[in-house]
Order: C-alpha cells, then structure tokens, then sequence
C-alpha cells in the first residue's frame, strides 16, 4: 500500500497559502485522491530557512508515479513520500513529513473539518467539528464555552503532539485567532 | 511643551562622552560612548581583554565578585572616585520630541514634511525627526527633496528643532531611526547609509537574501559607519535607535546586543513604544480595530527569533512587550550593565480619521507620492497620531540646538510619555559617605561604597492642562524598579532578568501640580540598576504590570504609562 502521507519544497511563487492549495489541488485532479490535510514548515537548519509543505491524501493515487510528477510540477521542487529517502534538496519537504506526522511543528493551511465551521462558535464545538485538538489563548485563558469568532480564517499548528489553534482576546468579549489573514502591511507591503 | 522645572539652569553637564579625551577622560559602562576604547579599531578584542581583567581584578579584590558587571569590573579596577555620568543639577529642562515621522516621502504615507512639522509644534514638541523608510527610490530620489522641504520648515519654524534622518531597514531585522545633527556632511552621510547599508537597497541589488546571519553582518557594519563619521569628526553625533523591535520577532537578543557593541555611541536605544498608537481603536468607535500599534501578527517561521513567546508580539499598555515585561528583554540588558534607552514615538504615516488620502504621483520612480489629496470624510482605517499628539519622548537637554538634544538622548536623560501623563521628572540617584554624594539622574551611572545606602529622589511633574484628547491626565501609580547588575549574560540571546521587580509603588495623591517620592536602598552589597514607570491605573493585570492590549479593543486615551530610564549604580570598596 502506498503511504499517504507526502511532502514537497513549494517554490517560493507557490508558497502563499491560496497559490498551494491550489497547486496541489490542480495536482492531485483526476489522480482518485485529494489532500485533507496541507500544513507547512520552515527548515532552519541551512543557512537559507527554506519551507516544506506535508500533505496527507484521503487514500494512495491510482498512479503513484504519475501523481508524485504532477506534485512535483505543480509544486516547482522535488517530493517525497512517506517512508522513502527525498531527492537532493529535499530535506525540508522530510523535515515538514515527520513534523507533521509527530505533530510536533506544522501550519496547518487545510485541516479536517474547516468547512463545516464559520463565524462564532464555542471552543468544546470547534474542537468536536474539526481536527482542532485544542484552543490555546495568548494573554487569556480559554474555556470550552468561551466563544471564537473565526474570522474565516483558521491556521492551527502541530505543537507537542496535538493540532493546536492559538487565539486571543478580542473586541466584543470573543476569542479570535492570533494569525489573521490580513495583518498590517508595513510599507505597503514593500518592507522585510 | 517645554517642561521646565522651576529652576534656573547654569550647569553644563559633564558625562564624558567626548571624543577627544578618550585616554585620560573618566572610565563610563563598558560598549557605552564613553568607554574609553570604544573608538579605538581593535576595540572589539582589547575590550574584551580589559573586561576579563577587570572582573578578574575586581573578584580578586573582593568587590564585585563573580556579580560584578563588566562596567562595574572596569570601575573598581580603576580604584573608583569620581566615574559618574549625567551628574544630578536639579535644574533640567525637557525637549519633548518625536524620532519617527513619515511623509509624502514614503510610499506607505502622505503628508508634507511641513504638515508633520506644523503638527508636531501644534502638539507641542520641540524637535522633530524626520524618517522616511530607506529604499532604492528614497536613497535616489527622495533625500535631495526631503533635505530643502525641511531647511524650510527649520525657517518657517525658528522654535522647533527639525532633524533629517531615515527609517533605516536593519539587514536581517526591523526597521530603525538613524539620524544626525544639521551638518555639512549630513546629507552626504544619510545617503551613503542608505546606499551601502539599508536592507532594502541591498537585497534590492541581491547582496542580502535569506541568509540572516549574513545580513546581521551588514548591519553591524552600518553602525560602524556611522560611528566611524563620529570619528573622523563628518558629524558630531549619529544615533540610531531600534523601532517597534517585537512587532515580527525578527530583532533577537544578540542582534540587538551586537548593534549596542558595535557602535556604543549611535545604537543607543529602541521603541519603548511603538507609534500607531490608534490602531487598537474598537471599529465601532470608529478607528481601525487592529492591534493598538499595528502590531497583529505572530512569529514568522522563517525569520522570527523562536524563543520569543506568542505575546511578545503584542503591545502592553501601548508599550513594547521587551519593555513593558518587568524582568524582560531590557531589563537584561540593563542588568548586564549596558546603557540602552527607551522612547515614544508616533511613526506617523496616516493619522487616525484625518480626511485625506495619499497623492497619486509614482513613488517607485520619483521618490514621493505628491501632495495628499483631501476626501472630505474621515477615513476610519488609519491607525497613527500626528507627531506630540499622542506620544513624547522628553529629553533633558543642557541648551535648546541639535546637539544638546541628541547628548541628551546618547546620555539617557529621556522619558518616554503617552497622553501627556507627565511633564517632567528629576530623579537623584546619590549616596553618602563616601559615595556619589551630588547624586546622578535619567541614564546614569553613579556608585555608593559597599555597605552604604543609595537614596532616590523623585519629583515628576504632572500634568496641569489637557491633553489632545481634552483629558487632564491623573497619574495615579509611579513603580520603582529595580534589579542587580550580574555582568554579560553568557547567552546572547538571553531575553529575561529574573531578579528584576517592583521594589516599591508609589500611590500618587491628586490635586497637586508636582508629586514627590524617596525611597532607600539599605546596606547595599551589589551592583544594581534601577528605573521608573508610571500610569494613571486605569488598566492593570493582577500583577499590578499593564495587561496585554486587546486586538480592536484598546482606546489609548484610557490607559496611559510613562517609562523613565534607568541609574546604574555601581558598588565600590
């Protein structure tokens, strides 16, 4: 059985959350599997950090090959699968496979469960809808009645083990994610 | 505002920061301007010689032993007497100020230096500098017309005191205020910075990239630059300070240590708050509902400092997290001993529900944007205050010129200010017996023998009319903070001082135009620092610190701090 746990060194053109998903959308189109789960980490163990993106497909593609080309192109860097040595350049996309198979380090772009949660919601329901393990709050503590307005825009990460989404505390008496979509652009966006 | 003291003023200060008398002149902090190396080319080894020597000289004579700071080791193995800085006179005069104002000249503002100019004297400073981001088109096109727009306002306005400097992009880190005094070289000086070591010009031409360490190493050599035109007598003082340094986590600890070491006599402070101070205004108020100084993200995984926590990236009482934290990434650096100050700023691009928008001219290709452009409806998006509306940096100055403002910001002698919660404030660090006993104040360094007591003395002058926002602001706490000097951490990343806290608040008594505080350290054996913060008690954690400030919930106008710098004083035999 082919494993369905993949990973890739996105381009940095790709690497913008609606440019990747899109990618490996386009890529796995046809191939009998999707991706439910997208989540990105940064290797910094080059001088140069250098992101790598772990996928975990709904089930093998019918053409393992075929699909791995297609990722690979799609991604514009080299792919792994689960369990096999990567190519040259590919540390990071091994890197962000084991992190996000251990949990231990991710950005989690598309998780199980997303769609079926929008607006206001309590954190006991969050965490119940979707691949959330928990709710973790920066400067406030969290409970699982307190309310999260998900702004569209959910972002948790793997940390020890659990998929985390960390919040904070907002206008109105909610929680809402600490990662916006749309934080201040300084410079116009032109800075560092 | 000038905040005057009641008193008269003769003294010419004397904390030896001159440049010319490096090798018989007093011995100051260790990487501080008046450390007598710190000019000298192998100053980075024959420091480091001199400080080992000094600890060892220090220990072995059982007086700062393995807690002795460098710049205490360096003092007692000169025998002490006399090495003090910024002498008490009682008699200072405060400049309020801003260090980081955007124009027209930005492609992210839009006002006419001369609105910012007119703004800032409106609100009541008394200098101004003036910081457009550094780029290609800025380093091309924007300095030749920055530099006559402000020669004008400098006639127009004979009473305010108008620097040109630039938001320098730290290679490899945030963005930081650089300026100098008006100067033949001045112009020549900014633009050779900027051509050779802004971040943005160089990665623009690919000699930085991801590479962090690589970049770090330009801006290091930046300072030196700087320091170097100090040197060769181009300019009579260039300083630097760190801007909104947690706002991305990217200005780690040994960066920040390295830029202090690097040019002792230019890297001299940060942000202790950052501008865009009414960013955090609730949306339903009208304002823009962000973070209360923009500042709204979280750790880059590629270029964020780890270590740093989530809430570093958040503002506490409108104060930068590395400042605000009793016990937190300044406090270590001052408990190494190293002078490094805080200040307020506005960062003024788009000010707060002002009604116009920016020109429409291409900056990429000429440097400005052109003349804003009036709507005619508040625009609710903006997040800034114009320069003194909101936040001051008070320096005391010996004189009203460029110079005396800039000594006084190198020295120290600065408080940073909201809302106009305070004028001015004299502080007197002294001891008997022996010791200091004229005493020392904002950004000093005085010594007490071992075993004496250290006296302070607080007067701070409250505020006596409104402020920009029609409130008389009513200082209601006033913390002393204070902690030992324990020497160079031996991590360089180190961002905590454990041993700092509150050793004493001060409840604040209304209906008076001045409040008075003393307070006594007894019997001390130690080195130590201390420092001052106030607020008018509106917002406070359980602790008694200022809680995080809420994303779209954070009105400034109801939680106002001020933040003084620190007295170092050192123990001797």
């Amino acid at each position: 059985m082919t494993a369905r746990w993949w990973a890739g060194v996105p381009a940095d053109d790709v690497l913008p959350d609606a440019h990747l998903l899109a990618a490996v959308d386009a890529a796995l189109a046809g191939s009998g599997t999707a991706a439910e789960l997208v989540c990105t980490s940064v290797d910094r163990s080059a001088t140069a950090p250098r992101a790598g993106v772990a996928v975990r497909l709904t089930a093998a593609p019918a053409d393992p090959d075929r699909t791995r080309t297609a990722l690979a192109t799609a991604l514009g860097g080299p792919v792994v699968v689960d369990g096999e040595a990567g190519p040259d350049g590919a540390t990071p996309a091994v890197a962000a496979l084991l992190a996000a198979q251990d949990g231990v380090d991710g950005r989690c772009v598309r998780f199980p469960g997303q769609d079926a949660v929008a607006g206001r919601l309590p954190v006991a329901d969050l965490v119940a809808r979707t691949a959330i393990d928990a709710v973790v709050g920066v400067g406030t503590a969290v409970g699982p009645d307190a309310v999260v307005d998900t702004l569209g825009f959910l972002r948790p990460q793997f940390t020890d083990g659990r998929l985390t989404l960390v919040v904070e505390q907002a206008a109105g008496g909610v929680l809402q994610p600490f990662e916006v979509e749309f934080p201040h652009e300084c410079c116009g966006g032109a800075g560092p | 505002m000038s905040h005057d003291h009641q008193h008269g003023h003769d003294h010419g200060h004397d904390h030896g920061h001159g440049h010319g008398d490096h090798h018989h002149g007093p011995t100051g902090a260790e990487g501080s301007w008046a450390d007598p190396d710190a000019d000298d080319p192998l100053s980075v080894s024959r420091r480091g010689f001199l400080a080992t020597a000094a600890v060892v000289a220090g220990a072995a004579a059982g007086l700062g032993g393995a807690a002795a700071g460098v710049g205490q080791g360096v003092a007692a193995a000169h025998g002490g007497g006399g090495q003090t800085t910024n002498p008490w006179h009682g008699r200072s005069v405060f400049l309020a100020g801003d260090h980081h104002i955007h124009t027209q000249f930005s492609p992210d503002a839009q006002y006419e230096i001369e609105t910012q100019v007119s703004k800032g004297q409106e609100y009541g400073l008394d200098w101004v500098v003036i910081t457009d981001h550094g780029s290609v088109a800025h380093q091309k096109f924007s300095i030749d017309q920055v530099t006559p727009r402000i020669e004008a306002s400098r006639a127009a306005h004979r009473d305010m005191l108008v620097f040109q400097g630039l938001e320098w992009n730290i290679p490899g880190a945030e963005h930081a205020t650089v300026f100098l005094p008006p100067g033949a070289a001045t112009v020549d000086i900014l633009k050779a910075f900027e051509a050779g070591y802004d971040g943005s010009v160089l990665a623009a031409a690919g000699t930085i990239g991801a590479d962090a360490a690589a970049a770090e190493r330009y801006a290091v050599e930046g300072l030196k630059y700087l320091e170097a035109q100090v040197r060769n007598r181009r300019t009579e003082l260039a300083l630097m300070f760190a801007n909104h340094p947690s706002r991305q986590g990217i200005d780690s600890p040994h960066e920040i240590r390295g830029w202090r070491e690097a040019a002792p006599g230019v890297a001299v402070g940060m942000e202790g708050a950052p501008g865009h101070q009414a960013a955090g205004i609730p949306a339903a108020a009208g304002g823009p509902g962000s973070g209360r100084g923009y500042y709204d993200r979280g750790p880059n995984p590629a270029t964020s400092f780890l270590a740093y926590p989530p809430e570093s990236y958040r503002t506490f009482g409108g104060f930068d997290w590395m400042t605000a934290t009793v016990g937190g990434l300044w406090d270590s650096l001052l408990a190494e001993g190293r002078p490094f100050w805080v200040t307020a700023t506005s960062d003024s691009h788009q000010v707060f529900r002002d009604t116009f928008a920016p020109g429409s001219q291409d900056y990429p290709t000429t440097g400005s944007r052109g003349a804003p452009v009036d709507t005619g409806a508040p625009i609710t998006t903006y997040g800034d205050f114009w320069p003194g509306q909101y936040s001051s940096t008070l320096v005391a100055a010996d004189s009203r010129d460029y110079v005396s403002v800039m000594r006084g910001l190198q020295a120290g002698k600065v408080v940073a200010v909201h809302g106009r919660l305070i004028e001015g404030l004299d502080l007197r660090v002294r001891s008997g017996r022996g010791g200091d006993g004229r005493g020392v104040t904002l950004g000093g360094r005085t010594q007490v023998r071992r075993g004496n007591d250290v006296k302070v003395d607080v007067t701070i002058e409250l505020a006596t009319g409104p402020n920009a926002n029609g409130d008389v602001p009513k200082l209601a706490r006033v913390d002393l903070i204070s902690g030992p000097v324990t020497g160079a951490a031996a991590d360089r990343d180190t961002f905590t001082a454990p041993q700092t806290r509150v050793v004493q608040t001060f409840e604040v008594r209304g209906g008076r135009k001045r409040a008075t505080f003393e307070y006594t350290f007894r019997d001390v054996q130690q080195s130590f620092y201390l420092r001052l913060r106030g607020s008018d008690g509106k917002q406070l954690d359980a602790n008694d610190n200022p809680p995080i400030d809420v994303v779209g919930d954070a009105d400034p106008w109801q939680d106002l701090w001020f933040y003084a710098n620190p007295v170092f004083v050192d123990v001797v035999a």
